[in-house]
Order: structure tokens, then sequence, then C-alpha cells
């Protein structure tokens, strides 16, 4: 169900480029990507290939989607994209949503984007949350994750995406016990691993 | 039958190969080969292709050769190449499979091409073959012929349990049986000395008196051995000097100032059992027994002789006249770490003379004992005092950057990381250090590719398998984790590490039985650690049998009563037992030592809550949320519990 507090309307781009750090690293090669359409050159290798001068173009009519397939069930933090209005103009979508679900026609929206005239990255964070709204996790437990461009800035057909990234919280247990807590004191942690 | 011809060739080859002019030597060793061909001639020509990296041609030159040095280069040869089964054939003699009968097996025995030498390689051979008893059998073999193959012995004891001497005087016999010292007595006493401080004490008195025997004694030689002479008397005055000294100190300080003995430079700190020279820093003047036995002796200051410590290591360091009496205490030390008896390798290992102890081999592994042991301080010490006494030294740094990894000291890391880079880009330690660089920086995916490399130069490297199993671990590939714990584990059997990580992998999946049975295997390698006691704890917790678990956080305190990681495991186990005072008093114990973690107050309020305190449990969750402000929703929803329900448990899981 589409909540009020999943659309998000004109949001704010990202102030650094969201990488692997201490709370999220990055998961997206370990899914299958695949595209509703794409030009030649121009298709899910430059979409993931970490650099934001290349670019996938779709080709066919709208909507167009983004398909990130996992092999198993893996927790999902944040979905980030950078698109940029300034170079793509009307090949820059306008409306996105976010859906997850176990298989492709299974999924549920969980977010739903609303840009105007966007440059750079922008990060959505999935929350997991229950029937009356409180938030249970701060990530997204899934097999499939979708994006879908409804729309494109000016109407345009087809959609630029430079790049789009999956990120996973970061579990950073060394222990395979959760009796342990995580130490933060390097006097403590010290003896909690062993190498 | 030699021409003018010939002997000119031979000569030039010889000339070339002695300049390292090896595409020189080749060229003409071919010509030679055209003049005549005879055995030694191709042995030759072999070496030349060896030498050029053409390891195929010198095989087919090699190959129907019978003469021992030509069937112990083509064995060398194929190992190389891999040919392992050809390699044998080639050690043992065999012309073709026809032949190898139990008959013909004894004469082959005596036809072992190089002896001692050939025995080692067919120990590796047999090794690659996982043919272990064999393998044992050859380096056995070669060692006996050859006292001096150290690689024999180091390989000899890194193989299982069942093969190593347990019990302190089956140590010392089981190195004498491999490097025979003239003075068969044991170098390293540590029980001995209390027996025979019953039968000395009347020997208090006269230390005088046991001086005067000695210009006799010191300068017999006694060996058994024709080959090896050792100075037997000297080492047996050493001792007595010593039972004397730990049984009375201050009598022998007293005496020996009556004596006039001048005042010696040996000194030690009670506290940290350093030595001269060593982690110190400090310049003395080496301990030296066979010198005037008037001087320097005794002379100890009153702080070392009131040491605990009964070591005839307090006064002396071992004399290291010959080959095998340097051996055998070098092989000691070894064995000793081999069997995890940290405190007793280093030791040993700082019994040796200065010289030999300042080298970058011995300080590694003293480094590497201190790492097992997780006194990482001193770990940290030796290494920085190895890179200042050998400052080319790649090897032996890879126990540094785990040492530094679990001191989270990531600029050091990071320096390190650089100067194995400059210094050598093809030896696996250095991706060892670069992975731990990366690994730290929490860059897990590179660290994976950088111990791969690791791996690739060295595929029998235990330790780099074991940290790709931790780093598949940190992404949560357990799959890819256990493959790699179990390469490891076939690499090198006695990986205590490797086996931890399996049992890791299984609590992590909750299959605690298995995850118990790994921590057990781990257990019988290295009996003394306590922190695979406190994993089998932990386990023992999980499937209920709090009891049993709380022995093992105890032993684990025992071995090691620094770690908090036990501390902690131990207040869970009491409060699961209901002994909630111990508990409190161990977490009051705790925190004094380490106030700024955040941890250890969130699990003292849960304690005061237990007890009914209210207010101190606020105390303690308030100083939680001081701590660690990020953190805060946990804490908060425990001070909320705090008012609203009872029950301990509740809040058990966070």
């Amino acid at each position: 169900m589409i909540d009020s507090s999943n659309v998000i309307r004109s949001p704010q781009s990202d102030k650094r480029k969201p990488d692997n750090n201490k709370e999220m690293r990055e998961i997206g090669d370990q899914a299958v990507w695949t595209l509703s359409s794409a030009k030649q050159g121009h298709g899910v290798d430059e979409l993931r290939d970490n650099n934001t001068d290349t670019f996938w173009q779709s080709d066919c009519a709208q909507p167009h989607f983004i398909n990130i397939e996992f092999q198993k069930k893996m927790k999902i933090k944040a979905i980030s994209i950078f698109i940029d209005f300034k170079t793509d103009e009307s090949y820059t979508p306008s409306k996105v949503a976010i859906k997850v679900g176990n298989s492709f026609f299974d999924l549920q929206e969980v977010k739903f984007i609303e840009f105007f005239e966007p440059y750079g990255w922008y990060t959505f964070d999935l929350d997991q949350v229950n029937q009356s709204g409180e938030k249970i996790a701060s990530y997204i437990k899934t097999m499939c994750v979708q994006i879908e461009i409804r729309e494109n800035q000016h109407n345009g057909r087809d959609t630029h995406i430079r790049q789009v990234k999956v990120f996973s919280p970061r579990v950073s247990t060394l222990s395979g016990c959760e009796l342990l807590p995580e130490f933060e004191t390097v006097a403590c942690s010290q003896f909690s691993s062993l190498r | 039958m030699k021409t003018v011809l010939q002997q000119q060739l031979k000569d030039a080859v010889h000339n070339s190969l002695k300049n390292e002019l090896y595409d020189n030597a080749a060229f003409l060793c071919e010509r030679l080969f055209a003049e005549i061909d005879n055995e030694e001639v191709r042995l030759l020509l072999a070496e030349c292709y060896d030498k050029i990296n053409k390891p195929t041609k010198a095989y087919e030159i090699l190959l129907k050769c019978q003469e021992e040095a030509n069937r112990y280069k083509l064995a060398k040869l194929c190992f190389k190449l891999n040919k392992l089964s050809d390699a044998e054939k080639a050690l043992l003699g065999i012309q073709s499979t026809l032949n190898s009968s139990s008959l013909d097996e004894r004469r082959q025995h005596k036809s072992v091409a190089n002896g001692a030498a050939g025995y080692y390689l067919l120990g590796l051979i047999n090794a690659k073959n996982e043919k272990e008893a064999k393998a044992l059998q050859y380096y056995q073999e070669a060692l006996k012929l050859d006292p001096t193959l150290w690689c024999a012995f180091e390989k000899l004891v890194s193989y299982s349990n069942s093969n190593l001497p347990t019990g302190k005087n089956n140590i010392t016999e089981y190195i004498s049986k491999f490097f025979p010292r003239g003075d068969d007595e044991p170098s390293v006493e540590i029980k001995e000395n209390m027996k025979n401080s019953g039968e000395n004490k009347d020997q208090i008195y006269s230390p005088i008196q046991e001086k005067e025997d000695d210009p006799q004694d010191i300068y017999t030689p006694t060996g058994n051995n024709s080959n090896y002479i050792t100075p037997t008397a000297v080492g047996k005055n050493a001792r007595r000097y010593n039972t004397i000294l730990n049984n009375a100190p201050h009598q022998i300080a007293h005496e020996s100032r009556l004596s006039g003995v001048s005042p010696g430079s040996i000194y030690q700190d009670k506290n940290d059992k350093k030595y001269i020279g060593s982690s110190t820093g400090e310049q003395v003047k080496p301990f030296k027994t066979t010198t005037s036995p008037n001087r320097g002796n005794i002379s100890l200051s009153k702080s070392s002789l009131s040491s605990k410590h009964h070591f005839s290591r307090d006064a002396s360091k071992n004399d290291c006249g010959d080959l095998m009496s340097l051996l055998s205490y070098i092989g000691e030390a070894y064995l000793r770490q081999m069997l995890y008896d940290c405190p007793g390798a280093i030791e040993a290992y700082k019994a040796l003379p200065d010289n030999q102890y300042e080298t970058g081999w011995v300080l590694a592994q003293v480094g590497c004992c201190y790492l097992d042991m997780q006194n990482f301080k001193s770990c940290e010490r030796t290494f920085l005092h190895l890179r200042k006494i050998e400052p080319y030294t790649v090897e032996g740094l890879e126990h540094y950057s785990i040492c530094l990894w679990q001191l989270k000291k990531k600029v050091e890391l990071c320096s390190l990381s650089n100067f194995a880079l400059k210094k050598n880009t093809l030896t696996p330690e250095t991706w060892i250090i670069v992975g731990n660089c990366y690994s730290l920086q929490n860059e897990h995916e590179a660290a994976i590719k950088f111990f791969k490399r690791a791996i690739q130069l060295d595929n029998s490297c235990g330790m780099a398998f074991t940290l790709l199993g931790h780093e598949h671990f940190e992404v949560e590939n357990y799959d890819e984790a256990e493959k790699q714990y179990r390469r490891g584990i076939s690499v090198d059997k006695r990986n205590f590490k490797a086996f931890w990580g399996v049992g890791n992998i299984f609590m992590k999946q909750e299959n605690y039985k298995n995850a118990l049975t790994q921590f057990s295997m781990a257990e019988s390698i290295y009996k003394k650690s306590s922190f695979i006691q406190s994993y089998i704890g932990m386990t023992l917790m999980k499937l209920n049998q709090t009891e049993y678990a709380l022995e093992r956080f105890e032993k684990a305190q025992r071995l090691n009563p620094n770690s908090p990681m036990n501390a902690f495991m131990m207040i869970q186990a009491l409060t699961n037992l209901n002994r909630n005072e111990d508990a409190l008093a161990m977490a009051n114990a705790l925190i004094n030592t380490h106030p700024k973690e955040t941890s250890l107050y969130i699990h003292r309020g849960k304690l005061w809550k237990k007890l009914g305190k209210k207010e101190e449990a606020l105390n303690d969750y308030n100083k939680a949320l001081d701590l660690n402000p990020k953190d805060s929703n946990t804490v908060k929803n425990l001070i909320d519990k705090l008012n609203t329900s009872n029950d301990f448990n509740e809040d058990a899981e966070i």
C-alpha cells in the first residue's frame, strides 16, 4: 500500500557520493540486473560501471524497469541513483517508484518519488514497517527490487539513468554468537576476536 | 680421455656459472654436450637450463641418468614441474614400476639420491600426495642422516598432534633425538630446579667452593659424539649455581660481594621478565659461562633474584658453542611454539645467546607467540624491535599486521603495508599485510582480493586461507568462508584459527553441536587458549548447560585474566544461574578497568534492575547514553522498560 510517508516529492540530493561505510555496504554485485529495454551501448554495464559519465538509455514505451534479483533474501537498507537533469534534460526521470517482493509478479510498492530537475545522487532508505506504521527495522528483507520509471521530465519517452547502487546494512559481528556485545574501545575489542 | 676442447669448454662453463652468466653457460654447455655425452655433462647442462628457467628441457636431459647427483637434480626438477611420481622414482632409483617390490625397497633405501637431502625431498613429495605417515618417516630419516636439515625439523613438527611429544621431559628427549648435544642434560628446566632445590640447600653456604671447582671442569671437553664436542661440565655448573641462587637469593648476593665478584651487568625486571639487550634495548655484555668462574656468574641485582621464576635462564643464557647445541635450543623453542606452549617457547627463545636472539627470524617467532597469547603490547614491542634490527625484512611482519589489526592502529598498518609493497610484491607476506590493512578500513572486498593474491603466491599458506575466511565471514558469505577455512585446515592441520572459524560459522547458523565439535578440535591443538575456552563456554550457554559454561569461563579467566570478553560472558553466566551478587561484583570490577565501554554500563544496568535497584540502573543507563549518544534507541527503550516491566530476560536480547 502506498503510505503517505513513502511518497517523496523533490528530494534533496546527497551531499556526498554514497559508498561503503560503517553502516552499509554495496551488494549490487550479488544480484542479476535486468532492464526493460536498452539502446545499444547503453545497457546494464553502463548502469553499473561506477562511472557517472556513462548511462543507461531505455528504448521502448513507458514505464521502464530496472529489475534487481538476488539469489536469496537480502537485507536492503537503501537504494541510490544518480540522475542529471542538466545533461539529460527530458531523459531525466520525474516519477520513480521502488517496489520490492519475492518475485517479479509479487511486488509491493514501498517508495514513490517525484523529482523536479534533479542533479546528483539520491539515496532512499528502505524501512520495514508493521501494520500500525511503526518502524521495525531500518532495512527490508527481500529477493527482488524493481525500480520503475513512470514519467520523465518534460514528458520525454526514454530515460537516462547514470548509476544505481543497492546497499545492505553492515553487520559487523566477528562473532557468530549474539551473546557478545560489540565492544567500542580497543582495549575490549582486541580480546574479542581471533584473527 | 678428455680432449683439450672438452676441458676448455668445461672450465668456461664453470666460469660462466660462477659469474651468473647463465645464457652464456648454457650455450657453451651445449657445445660441450655435442662433444661428449656423459652423466657429468648432462648434469651441468641441466643446471644451466634450470638457471635460464627452462626446467622442462633440463628434465628431458636428465631423464635416463643413473648417477646420484643427476637423479637428485631430476627429482628437484620434477617436483618443480609437479611430476611427483617421477620425482619419487628418480630419488628412489626405481627404473620402472616393475622393480618396486618390497625386497627392492630396502636396497633402494640405501640408494636414495643425495642421502639426507633426498629423504627431505621425498618427505615433501609424500606430503604433497597427502601420504602423511610416509612423509614423517622420510623427514625423520633425513634428520637422522643430517641433523643440520632444519627444514625437515620444521616440517616434522608442524604436522598433526599425534606425532608430537607432550610433557616437559618428552620434549627434551624428542629434541635430543634429532639434535644430539654432547651435553644431554635438558636446557630448559622448568620444574627440575624445584626437585634439585631440596638437595642443594646444604650447598647454600659454599658458593665460593663451587667456584674453585670450575677451572678444572670448564675446559674439559666431554662430548660423546666425535663430531660435536660440547663442554658438558660448564652446563652442569651453570645449573648448580642457579639452583643455589633460586633458593637463597640474598645469601648469594652477599657472598658474591664478599668474594669480590665484579658487578655483572645482567639484570631483569621482575615483572616483565625482560632480558638484556632485547625488548628493553639496554646494551649489556652477553653472559659467557666459559670465562673465568670468579667473574660475572652470579652478580645479579636483588630484584631479579627474588623473582619467582625458576628457570635456569634467570642467571645464564645457553651456551651455544657449536651448531648442534644451537639447533637443539632453537629446536626446543620452536617445538614449544608449535605445541602452543607460548610462555615456554618465549622463555626458550630468550635463552638463546643475544646475538642469535637479535635476529629477524627469532624475534618474529617470539612476536608470534605473544600474539597467540593475546599479549598484543609485548607483541608490538617485539616487532618494533625486529624492524629496528632488520629494517629490510618483510617475512614475519604478517603477524605484526595481525597485531596492529587487533589494536586497530590504522596509521601504523598503512605505513607497514606501504613498506612491504616497496620491498617486495612477490611474497605472500606483503599481500597478507595489505589485506589486513584494507580489512581494518572496512574494505572487505578489496581485502579478499589481496588475500587471494597471497594464496596465488603460496598455496600452502594456512594463514592466508584463514584470513580470507574471516573476510568472507564479515561480508556474510558463509559458504565461501567455510570453504576457505577448510582449505586452510587441509593445508595446515594445526591451524586452530581455521577450526575456530568453522565453529563460528556454525554458531552463526545456530548449529551449536557442530560448533562445539569444531571448538573442541581447536582446543585440542591449543589447550591453553583462553579465547577458545570462552567460545566453548558460549556454545555451552547456548546449549543451556550454564554450569559447564561457567567452568569454561573460569578456566579462560585463569588463562587470561585480562580478557573483557571472557569477563562479560562470565557475568552473563552468573546472572543466568541467579548468582546476582557475584555477577555484580565482576561487573563492578570490569567497569573499573574499562570505564569507557558503553555495553558494560548497559549490562550492569540490567543487572541492577534484576536486583531491584532501579535508581542505580537508571544511573548506568544514563552513563551509557552519555558515552554513546548515537545508539540511543536501545538505551531509551531500556529506560522505559525500567518502570514498566520486571522481566530481566526481556532485555537480554539487546
